[in-house]
């Protein structure tokens, strides 16, 4: 997990976050409330840099890429959000949204920076179709398909490390 | 494929690309979010060129006629000076829409908003 610049902003607009509570009306009495966890997330905290030099918006470029954008989580040190500790102490922070960069002068710029605390998990799946083993041919004649098992859709224009097939299995169509 | 006009802008901004995501919440307040790609999307320009004559205005446009938001072309060094901005390789930019004027006395403002797009063939 990365951790976003040091870069102190010229000023901070600061959202409290809001518990994890659901709530529905009934005939005849008012709305009923779950709370579902002690946890408030969704802190959302709006930096705002003022003339920025090329080294720092390049510090908040790179961070912002290699972060995957709204993506990824990342921690921030609290000197950039003004010491508020407000915090639960395991949220982590997300990119709210992309954000866009004036250019001002030369090599100076202004951004605003959007980010949210949330209690959050980044998941990262992979689909990786290689390297598929053929088992052995066998012949097989059912609905829907009729011919030679395997069907192989092949993947041979995607240039895989190793050669990949996707294989549509009959195995359970009585063969 | 023509290059933008090697013209000098007096404002610009810049958003970078951003990633395709899909967000899950649970009622515990968890979120989980999925990234479907490794290639970001939608780096935008905005340029604002100023002049107190419309030849730069005439150079936009016919650009602008000719490529339109169909065919995708370079841009100049002189639109990104000292910028810094890197771009993925072997992409190029399209109007994101069609440039605008605007008119004040012996003053001619265009603004043009370029979209970054992947390579394509015509």
């Amino acid at each position: 997990m990365s951790i976003f610049p040091s870069l102190i902003p010229n000023s901070i607009n600061f959202d409290f976050g809001a518990p994890q509570v659901s709530e529905y009306s009934a005939f005849g009495i008012g709305p009923i409330r779950f709370r579902h966890t002690d946890y408030i997330n969704g802190q959302t905290f709006s930096l705002k840099y003022q003339a920025l030099d090329q080294v720092s918006i390049e510090l908040l470029r790179t961070h912002y890429s290699l972060n995957n954008g709204t993506a990824g989580e990342f921690s921030v040190p609290t000197t950039v959000v003004g010491g508020v500790n407000s915090v639960n102490s395991t949220s982590v922070y997300r990119y709210t949204t992309t954000p866009t960069e004036e250019h001002i002068g030369f090599q100076r710029y202004n951004v605003t920076i959007s980010i949210r605390a949330i209690e959050g998990v980044l998941l990262q799946f992979i689909l990786v179709g290689e390297p598929a083993q053929l088992g052995s041919l066998a012949a097989f004649d059912s609905y829907v398909f009729s011919g030679t098992a395997p069907f192989i859709l092949d993947a041979d224009d995607a240039s895989p490390a190793v050669a990949a097939s996707f294989i549509l299995d009959s195995g359970g169509a009585g063969s | 494929m023509a290059n933008f006009p090697s013209l000098s802008p007096q404002s610009r901004s810049y958003t970078p690309g951003s990633f395709a995501v899909r967000r899950s919440k649970t009622l515990s307040g968890d979120e989980v979010t999925v990234r479907r790609t490794n290639a970001a999307v939608d780096y935008k320009l905005r340029f604002t060129f100023t002049s107190g004559s419309t030849v730069q205005q005439g150079q936009i446009f016919s650009h602008y006629a000719v490529q339109n938001r169909f065919q995708p072309f370079d841009l100049p060094s002189s639109v990104l000076q000292d910028s810094g901005l890197t771009f993925p390789a072997g992409y190029q930019w399209i109007y994101a829409k069609t440039p605008t004027v605007a008119y004040d006395p012996g003053v001619v403002r265009v603004s043009v908003e370029l979209l970054l797009v992947a390579p394509y063939d015509i």
